[in-house]
């Protein structure tokens, strides 16, 4: 039978089949090699705002970087070299208004999370009202100071002190981005898409943000990262805001040629001014470059615990402050994912922490 | 949970890459033929892991790559070589061996879409459903390149009549 004679010919030839592990060697070249070339035709990916705008014209973000974090500034090179395992960049959100004195609250502490795997970034939400020990402050082992004050106390380093010892990770790298600054870039990118789930009523300006997708220019992104008070949940939807504020702006830049274009990417990092300071740490300007590439918009998901379980982890300090108790089995849970890098497991099981691109 | 794009190239290579070898009839377009698949893969990793069954839109992808081979697709114009299809000649075996690889021979000659049936059928030992989704025709399609094929290879097989040696 002819049926049997092909079956039997196909089975004879199963040796023809080349190694596997070469295979995968030349698959991974083809990779770098698409991925250099999108490069140099100017499509690129992106992690963060403040760590994207490296990807551009390094000449001119000597400006930017030369800031009270005191970085090294490293430099062009050719290679790309990625630090290899899973990465954490601090980013932090300040609404100034800064005087030496007082250097002003993080409203917004987010730890980007990039597995080993470096296809992804999860925007870990850290929220300001949450309850930390903060050293030097308050009293020893208190932990009872809400962790937005860190920065006030200590600025970027301190901050960067007080979520290494609540998460147990290590921090690569810190962003520190003022409001004012992403207002600007805001505008610099032609306005931002956000999506909001429910309408939003601005106490500081009486607008109305409609539910649904619409472009924000700076001034009204501005006004929406700012809101809290009139939100379901508050501070919880104020940082969903900005994760798809932010996710929103990774798609201007992306998608609007502006990072490709080092006109324009200049144009955005003038906007920026000295609101943007980064301090690259381990990761270095060539990492961060390198990673920028491998990391698309749709790629960026959004992490946040208190979500649904705002009266579970809201706990008082003896004079009645209301904070979040970060030890909650939901956040200790996400917090040991940080330091395994199993964040993608944690997701799929907690989809309800979860925001990614709608 | 969604596989991650290195988890699927671990899982799969091994099955992707026979079955490209079973298609092309030779390990070095085989393996072109599954890295620059791959590489495509990854590119739309993110879509395709969202596919009820990535593995399924994965071997549409090659055994297109496949048919389209040496047609000014993008196959060949990243592979940029003219390295013909067709396997290389025959080893001088004992003759029931020849006849027995005297249809791997003539496999190549037949034109793709009916080989791909051919191999889904009798290697993959797919439905004839799945082969219609995997080819994008229909059921009737699929049946009619599958008979015809064995036609050709049955009309040229005779032990006595057919020459050792490459076809044509």
């Amino acid at each position: 039978m002819i049926e049997d004679e092909l079956r039997a010919a196909f089975a004879r030839h199963e040796d023809l089949v080349p190694d596997p592990v070469v295979v995968r060697g030349g698959i991974d070249a083809g990779i770098e090699r698409r991925q250099r070339k999108r490069l140099r035709t100017g499509r690129l990916a992106a992690v963060a705002a403040a760590v994207v705008t490296l990807a551009a014209a390094p000449a001119v973000l000597a400006r930017t970087t030369d800031a009270p974090l005191g970085i090294p500034f490293l430099g062009t090179q050719e290679t790309d070299s990625v630090p290899s395992g899973p990465l954490n960049v601090l980013l932090l959100g300040v609404d100034n208004r800064q005087t030496p004195e007082d250097l002003g609250r993080a409203d917004t502490i987010m730890v980007i999370h990039i597995p080993a795997s470096h296809d992804k970034a999860y925007l870990v939400s850290i929220p300001k009202d949450t309850f930390v020990d903060i050293p030097g402050h308050g009293g020893a082992g208190t932990s009872m100071q809400k962790i937005s004050t860190a920065h006030a106390y200590g600025g970027p380093a301190l901050t960067s002190k007080v979520v290494s010892n609540l998460t147990g990770v290590r921090l690569d790298a810190t962003a520190v981005v003022e409001y004012q600054g992403l207002a600007k870039v805001t505008d610099a990118v032609g306005g931002v898409e956000v999506c909001l789930p429910a309408q939003v009523r601005s106490i500081h300006t009486e607008r109305v943000y409609p539910p649904g997708c619409s472009r924000f220019n700076g001034e009204q992104a501005l006004d929406l990262l700012r809101q809290r008070f009139d939100l379901r949940y508050g501070d919880l939807d104020r940082i969903s805001n900005g994760q798809e504020y932010l996710r929103g702006l990774l798609d201007r830049l992306t998608s609007g040629g502006v990072l490709g274009n080092p006109v324009r990417a200049n144009e955005v990092l003038k906007a920026a001014g000295s609101a943007i300071r980064l301090d690259l740490g381990s990761i270095g300007l060539t990492g961060a470059v390198g990673l920028a590439r491998r990391i698309r918009p749709a790629d960026v998901i959004g992490i946040s615990t208190a979500q649904y379980t705002y009266t579970d982890a809201i706990i008082q300090t003896p004079e009645g402050v209301e904070g979040f108790d970060p030890t909650t089995p939901l956040t200790t849970g996400l917090f040991q994912a940080l330091r395994d890098d199993t964040l993608d497991d944690w997701a799929a099981e907690h989809p309800e922490a979860v925001r990614t691109r709608r | 949970m969604r596989v991650t794009y290195q988890e699927f190239v671990d899982l799969r290579l091994p099955a992707l890459l026979r079955y490209a070898v079973m298609l092309t009839g030779d390990p070095h377009t085989a393996q072109d033929l599954v890295q620059e698949t791959m590489i495509r893969v990854h590119q739309r990793w993110r879509r395709i892991s969202q596919t009820t069954a990535p593995e399924r839109y994965v071997r549409r992808m090659l055994t297109t790559g496949y048919i389209d081979l040496r047609r000014g697709s993008w196959f060949s114009r990243v592979i940029l070589r003219d390295q013909p299809v067709e396997p290389p000649p025959a080893p001088d075996h004992a003759e029931g061996a020849a006849v027995r690889d005297e249809i791997w021979l003539r496999l190549a000659s037949l034109p793709r879409q009916q080989r791909a049936a051919l191999v889904l059928r009798y290697y993959e030992d797919l439905a004839d459903g799945d082969i219609a989704e995997v080819l994008g025709c229909s059921v009737g399609t699929v049946r009619g390149y599958i008979s015809r094929a064995l036609a050709r290879l049955r009309a040229e097989w005779t032990p006595e009549t057919s020459p050792v040696g490459r076809p044509q």
